[in-house]
């Protein structure tokens, strides 16, 4: 999700701003020092690869197809430091060229999809022993949680988002979710077979296990919030009351709104809420295929 | 100029590709290398600037060919690759051509002022700023050419210079080489092109040398017109 | 009359933060920043009418959040989410229309961006068309052969894509080792900053800055 200019406000801008910008010279540096020369030309070359990749229709139900997004597999292929430069590089030039999210913006989308999107990614395809499953879940968790994450920025900016809003979208990110699974892994596995190197045919009862899985993932998640809203359910614990206004401004005070404790404890409610989500899909993750094997 | 002796080479995962190829090239000669696909040419012609590196011995411009020599070689071998859009791939042809002169360590004014000149004469001058990719086919060939010869080889290596070029651009493209006065080796399919361009010709097969001898002998002999 | 690219995008950056500052309710304020870019964009050479409606691309996105807004009763707010979303991408479709995507690039690599990030963003754009062409390519060959809504055709569009990625790249750095490429990309031309540079930077600012703290 490329979230546009004007729509997030100053304290989000700085926060995010300053963690993609370390994120950044942290990435570059590591990518650089673990790229070989020869591997030079190839990031950029992926990165035009996932423009390209993003024409070809993949058809995922009747009706209806999407495209890949590019960041899970770019992550299973190239480690998760070099596909973070090459998802921001993406960014970048999306912003520049296509007005595909926005200049300042990329300040927050550079967070949700190089960063947390490439490393929800990777990590599960780096523990599990199961290639195939490890992709098609971290691909699975790219999606939803930089979606998630947009979402929460946004809703924090302009304060508009209801419940029923985030359920509602809850959904729709499991569902793109689920597509982004699906075409990473058809896609990589069509690589190996290029390559020459043999991959495990998919076998049904897996997958059937795995979509059971993010059902009860996502029903989990749905208990979850059909408590009190997620994030005044962090907000509760965390000791704040939910403000009174229907529009809370979140800068009263502009000069001062970096420092704003409010402001930090909700976005802190909100990170820890979306890490308690991850943690939970790894440790599914983690038991599921093993009680199949 | 090119002394190469004994030379095998084998891919990691397919096989052995060179068979032991004894070739010699005088400086100043054009020698076209001719064969079938999958014949050994590009592979033996990447040998000579130690991008591949067999057994046997390859000697060019008087350096012996190995890991430590590279970048004397590289200096005096110029590699206009088959596909010019890989060749070019920095974002303006200007900074493309400039590329191998700042990695000889020349002061980038004096780059940039040697590389305009090498694209005003192949009439490139309108392109200077622009991204390749909206080159014409030919004038593709002709800036990846530039950046090769501004860097003034002694050798100059070309493969399959005449891909995608139309008629009027094949004739262009051999009239500019002709001028050229460097030893020239060219990897073609286009046996005219061949018979225009170059004087004597080595025939390959399955990695190794059939025969070498004039041009159009060699086109004759093994029917290749 | 042309600034360095630097300057603009220093210029940008600066409006869109104090866009995003600006509180529901400050009209005034919200108002004179919105006059900015108009006032820009009549001085330019640039095509107005076709930028001012290119600008309209970012409204499905704040218009949902407006239509959400508005439901819940907030008019004021639905406008102003509207508003500023569309002098912001107005403001950005000025600058990076004005400069070309190097430029624009190189500033950022002035401005302090790692060169790494910068070197790959330019491979990127060099090869974005390239590789566009290739996936059309591989489209129309689906195409004629029945398979648009075929998924294994899909997957293999895929892996073809990326594996004619990968010959590519080995085949770019084969010609970049034959030009003498030892490691290190030469650094392009320096931009030149000059003192008109330091007065528009200068000028912009405290525009900026005045309006937002004296509104």
């Amino acid at each position: 999700m490329h979230i546009p200019d004007g729509i997030l406000s100053a304290p989000i801008l700085g926060g995010f701003g300053l963690a993609s910008s370390l994120g950044v010279l942290i990435s570059a540096k590591r990518a650089e020092s673990s790229t070989q020369p020869h591997r030079l030309p190839l990031l950029g070359v992926l990165g035009a690869f996932v423009f390209a990749a993003q024409m070809v229709n993949f058809p995922v139900g009747p009706g209806a197809s999407g495209h890949l997004l590019g960041g899970a597999l770019l992550a299973a292929t190239i480690g998760p430091w070099a596909a973070s430069i090459t998802m921001t590089a993406i960014l970048i030039l999306q912003a520049l060229l296509f007005q595909d999210g926005g200049v300042l913006a990329l300040a927050a989308n550079v967070f949700n999809m190089a960063f947390l999107g490439v490393w929800a990614a990777w990590l599960p395809f780096r523990s599990l022993s199961n290639k195939s499953l490890g992709l098609f879940l971290g691909a699975f968790l790219s999606v939803l949680l930089s979606a998630l994450l947009a979402l929460a920025q946004v809703s924090l900016s302009s304060g508009v988002l209801t419940r029923g809003l985030w359920l509602f979208c809850l959904a729709l990110f499991t569902i793109t979710g689920l597509i982004e699974a699906t075409i990473t892994l058809a896609a990589w596995q069509a690589i190996e077979r290029l390559a020459g190197r043999s991959t495990t045919n998919p076998k049904p009862l897996r997958y059937a296990l795995l979509s059971l899985s993010v059902v009860i993932l996502f029903t989990g998640v749905f208990f979850a919030s059909s408590a009190p809203d997620v994030l005044e359910y962090f907000q509760h614990q965390s000791g704040i009351a939910p403000s009174s206004a229907p529009f809370p401004s979140l800068m009263p005070d502009y000069e001062w709104a970096l420092f704003d404790l409010n402001w930090l404890r909700k976005s802190a409610a909100s990170l820890a809420g979306l890490l308690a989500v991850f943690g939970l899909s790894v440790l599914i993750s983690r038991f599921v295929p093993r009680g199949q094997q | 100029m090119i002394h190469v002796r004994g030379l095998r080479y084998e891919y990691p995962d397919s096989g052995p590709v060179l068979h032991g190829i004894d070739f010699d090239l005088n400086p100043g000669e054009s020698v076209a290398l001719l064969g079938p696909n999958g014949s050994g040419k590009t592979t033996f012609a990447l040998h000579l600037n130690g991008i591949l590196h067999g057994a046997g011995l390859v000697t060019v411009a008087g350096i012996t060919v190995t890991p430590y020599t590279l970048e004397a070689v590289r200096q005096k071998v110029g590699f206009v690759f088959q596909s010019a859009e890989n060749q070019l791939f920095l974002p303006t042809v200007l900074e493309d051509v400039m590329f191998g002169l700042l990695n000889q360590g020349i002061p980038p004014a004096e780059a940039e002022r040697d590389a305009r000149a090498m694209l005003a004469s192949l009439h490139l001058e309108p392109f200077a700023s622009r991204n390749p990719f909206h080159l014409s086919a030919g004038e593709k060939r002709r800036a990846a050419l530039a950046g090769v010869l501004v860097m003034q080889p002694d050798l100059l290596i070309l493969d399959e210079p005449t891909t995608f070029l139309d008629p009027p651009g094949v004739r262009e493209l051999a009239l500019l080489l002709n001028r050229q006065s460097m030893a020239r080796l060219i990897i073609t399919h286009d046996s005219r092109f061949a018979l225009t361009t170059t004087t004597r010709a080595v025939f390959f097969e399955q990695g190794r040398i059939l025969a070498s001898g004039p041009t159009a002998e060699i086109i004759e002999r093994f029917d290749w017109l | 009359m042309s600034l360095d690219p630097r300057c603009a995008l220093l210029l940008l950056l600066a409006y869109l933060a104090v866009l995003s500052s600006v509180p529901t309710g400050s009209h005034l304020l919200l108002a004179s920043l919105c006059a900015l870019p108009l006032l820009a964009l009549s001085f330019s050479p640039l095509p107005k009418s076709e930028i001012l409606a290119q600008a309209a691309y970012v409204l499905p996105f704040s218009f949902a959040l407006a239509a959400i807004a508005l439901l819940r009763g907030n008019l004021p707010q639905a406008l102003f989410l509207l508003v500023r979303g569309y002098f912001s991408i107005l403001a950005a479709l000025l600058v990076t229309r004005w400069l070309t995507p190097l430029e624009l690039l190189r500033a950022l690599e002035r401005l302090g961006a790692p060169r790494f990030l910068i070197i790959v963003t330019e491979f990127l754009l060099r090869y974005l068309d390239v590789l566009r062409k290739e996936a059309d390519s591989l489209r129309l060959a689906a195409l004629c052969r029945g398979g648009a809504h075929s998924r294994l055709i899909a997957s293999s569009s895929l892996a073809m894509l990326f594996v004619r990625s990968l010959e590519r790249s080995t085949a770019i750095h084969n010609s970049m080792l034959a030009r003498g490429f030892r490691g290190q990309l030469p650094r392009p031309t320096p931009l030149l900053w000059r003192p008109l540079d330091s007065l528009s930077l200068l000028a912009g600012l405290s525009t900026l800055a005045s309006l937002r703290f004296a509104l």
